[in-house]
């Protein structure tokens, strides 16, 4: 089948009445939870993945995305109006959005995020469809030690780039790859670290553990804490939410620079939404008539953050469904969710399963659309969740933990998994470790253990192999570079 | 002692984890056996480098914003573990409508309308959800004839 058949069989697929139904549900759920501040887009994808088992992938893949999007839209709900981002990726959002709300444009500020972040999410959307398929190919070049550095560079991204101590870090990568050897061994057959246990068999099941990590950890976080609610006031406003074309042709060009500034940065493994609204709302601010207005109140600054921010979320997908090499955290939890449906990042993605990730790409675009709408109507209702009582979300959240781990393998066994890493992921938190370099070393741990050892056997135990192409000493050295280069900065910006 | 804890106890657990890969490879085929191995060295490495930095006092846990209760953290986490063993034997229905709301009450949530209403609303949303929407199964248990 050629493309064009291809691409018109996903449209219809995309717009049929399940998948906009999901993804509509996927909309309001990723918008409430991005406005609660401290529920972050990747624990909504987490806690939501077991719901998309049973669906058709394109479909649970349309309703992940569709979480993903809004709740990075939605953190902008909260900026604007309680002064406090509802995701880290809207801390930039708050400087100015806040300053508006203040200043009685409160509306304006929500109108003018949601429509730079439909901005935002489109180019990054075309860029992800355009870029993606024939990036994939270029996998076909890669041998098992490519394969296997490809893995590592995966894992070292996360590990380089997350929060705090190197290593810490690294040892929650390394455990987490040490934890994917549990199970049969695919190549010799050998039951390791299994305790005779059959629930073991096929390893540590990763939705349990990865639930259990981000949500349910998140549940002793809020349970403990002694507020009782998240915020206390809101800002209310009077004038129209409603985008003004007078706003949109003032200000069409930042909104498409710092779409574009966001889909690049989100390209570039790890980089991260905070680094793309700081890029953009930086050049926002030196070609803007105004860059005194910045911090006071300026709507430049509001478009630039949540255009930029929006526009990372289908750019973090363009090495994850091409190489396997996650955007970000979020993406990296994606992983799982393409996983459970057997897909495979990769060309057969664009090649055996083109329906579903062509569907999956045209599913983005209209998770943007429906973000729009639902975010147009809605914002100033959602924003009422951040004055729900932490003590009554807490057991709610566990409610869906466990329905959500048992719901794969219909194992119970799978939910004292998640029980126990909700704990080993509270006491992470607590102790400065990285969960997300722990999940990725349990996902690609299988990959990289497999092509280590074909490596090895096609090499008969010749070391040197490791190094003998020229793509896979580029890796290596991108290995080292993403491991050290962080530290170094962190250290250079400690010593000033 | 609550910081000596929270700095050690980690590193007592890495190197406890590395001794159970480390030793618990009887049956292993030497080929199965390098790739852990290999990779509790690098553990052992780096929890060496780790333990070392600690005594320099050259690490600094996270300082957390927000102000805890040690009494609420250890509600929540008996209630969810009471909860996890409890779903095999009541369903989840049973088990979800009395964790929910005691678990609201004894962290402190006062309006008890409001929890008895958010805790049957959200587990008959999930039981629809899951068992007509999506088909998919729930742990259930038989009281007085009725699934549960």
């Amino acid at each position: 089948m050629d493309f064009s058949s291809v691409f018109l069989n996903a449209a219809l697929a995309a717009v049929s009445p399940a998948n906009l139904l999901f993804c509509f549900l996927g909309t309001i759920v990723g918008i409430v939870i991005g406005a609660l501040p401290g529920f972050t887009s990747t624990m909504g994808v987490a806690l939501f993945i077991p719901f998309t088992y049973s669906m058709h992938p394109a479909t649970g893949l349309i309703f992940l995305v569709s979480i993903y999007c809004s709740s990075t839209y939605g953190g902008s709900i909260s900026a604007i109006l309680i002064n406090t981002p509802g995701t880290p990726s809207a801390v930039i959002t708050t400087i100015d959005g806040y300053e508006m709300t203040k200043n009685g444009e409160g509306g304006r500020a929500l109108a003018m995020a949601v429509f730079s972040s439909l901005v935002g999410g489109i180019v990054s959307a075309l860029a992800l469809l355009l870029i993606a398929p024939p990036l994939a190919r270029l996998v076909l070049l890669f041998g098992p030690v490519e394969i296997f550095y490809l893995a590592l560079f995966g894992l070292s991204v996360i590990v380089g780039f997350s929060k705090g101590s190197l290593i810490k870090g690294l040892i929650s990568g390394v455990a987490g790859l040490l934890l994917a050897t549990v199970g049969v061994d695919g190549i010799s057959g050998v039951y390791r670290y299994t305790f005779d246990n059959v629930s073991l068999f096929e390893g540590i099941p990763i939705v349990p553990m990865v639930i259990g990590l981000f949500s349910t950890c998140q549940v002793f976080v809020l349970g403990e804490q002694k507020r009782t609610t998240i915020v206390h006031d809101i800002a209310t406003f009077s004038d129209s939410s409603v985008p003004r074309m007078s706003d949109i042709k003032a200000h069409w060009f930042n909104m498409l620079r710092s779409s574009v500034i966001g889909t690049i940065v989100g390209i570039i493994p790890a980089a991260g939404m905070s680094i793309a609204c700081a890029i953009a709302y930086n050049e926002a601010k030196r070609v803007s008539k105004h860059p005194e207005k910045f911090g006071n109140g300026s709507v430049e600054g509001v478009i630039a953050s949540e255009a930029a921010n929006n526009g990372v979320t289908g750019g973090s997908l363009v090495p994850l469904l091409t190489l396997g090499v996650p955007g970000n955290t979020v993406s990296a939890i994606f992983l799982g969710g393409l996983l459970i449906h057997g897909l495979r990042p990769g060309l057969q993605l664009f090649t055996k399963y083109a329906d579903v990730s062509y569907t999956l790409l045209v599913g983005l675009f209209i998770a943007n659309v429906m973000m729009f709408v639902v975010g147009l109507f809605a914002a100033k209702q959602v924003v009422k969740v951040t004055k729900a009582s932490t003590d009554l979300l807490a057991p709610i959240i566990m409610l869906l933990c466990v329905v959500g781990s048992y719901a794969i393998r219909n194992n119970l066994f799978d939910v004292g998994v998640m029980l126990v890493f909700g704990i080993v992921g509270y006491l992470m938190k607590r102790w400065g470790y990285s969960t997300p370099s722990m999940i990725l070393g349990l996902i690609l741990g299988p990959m990289a253990e497999g092509e280590f050892r074909r490596a090895l056997m096609l090499s008969r135990g010749n070391w040197s192999y490791f190094c003998s192409r020229p793509v896979s000493i580029i890796l290596l050295v991108l290995i080292v570079i993403t491991l050290v280069g962080p530290a170094l900065r962190n250290r250079r910006i400690m010593s000033k | 002692m609550t910081k000596y804890l929270d700095e050690y106890l980690p590193i007592a657990f890495l190197y406890a984890l590395s001794a159970y890969f480390w030793w618990d490879v009887e049956d292993f085929t030497a080929d199965s056996l390098m790739y852990p191995r290999a990779l509790v060295g690098v553990l052992l490495v780096l929890t060496t480098l780790l333990l070392v930095f600690t005594l320099m006092k050259k690490m600094r846990l996270p300082q957390s914003k927000d102000e805890n209760s040690p009494f609420k953290f250890c509600v929540v986490l008996a209630a969810s573990i009471v909860y996890v063993f409890a779903v095999p034997f009541l369903g989840f229905a049973v088990s979800s409508l009395l964790y929910a709301p005691a678990t609201a009450l004894l962290l402190g949530y006062k309006r008890k309308g409001m929890v008895f209403f958010v805790s049957i609303l959200t587990v008959v949303l999930i039981y629809i959800g899951f068992r007509t929407v999506l088909k998919v199964p729930l742990p259930t248990v038989t009281l007085l004839g009725m699934t549960l």
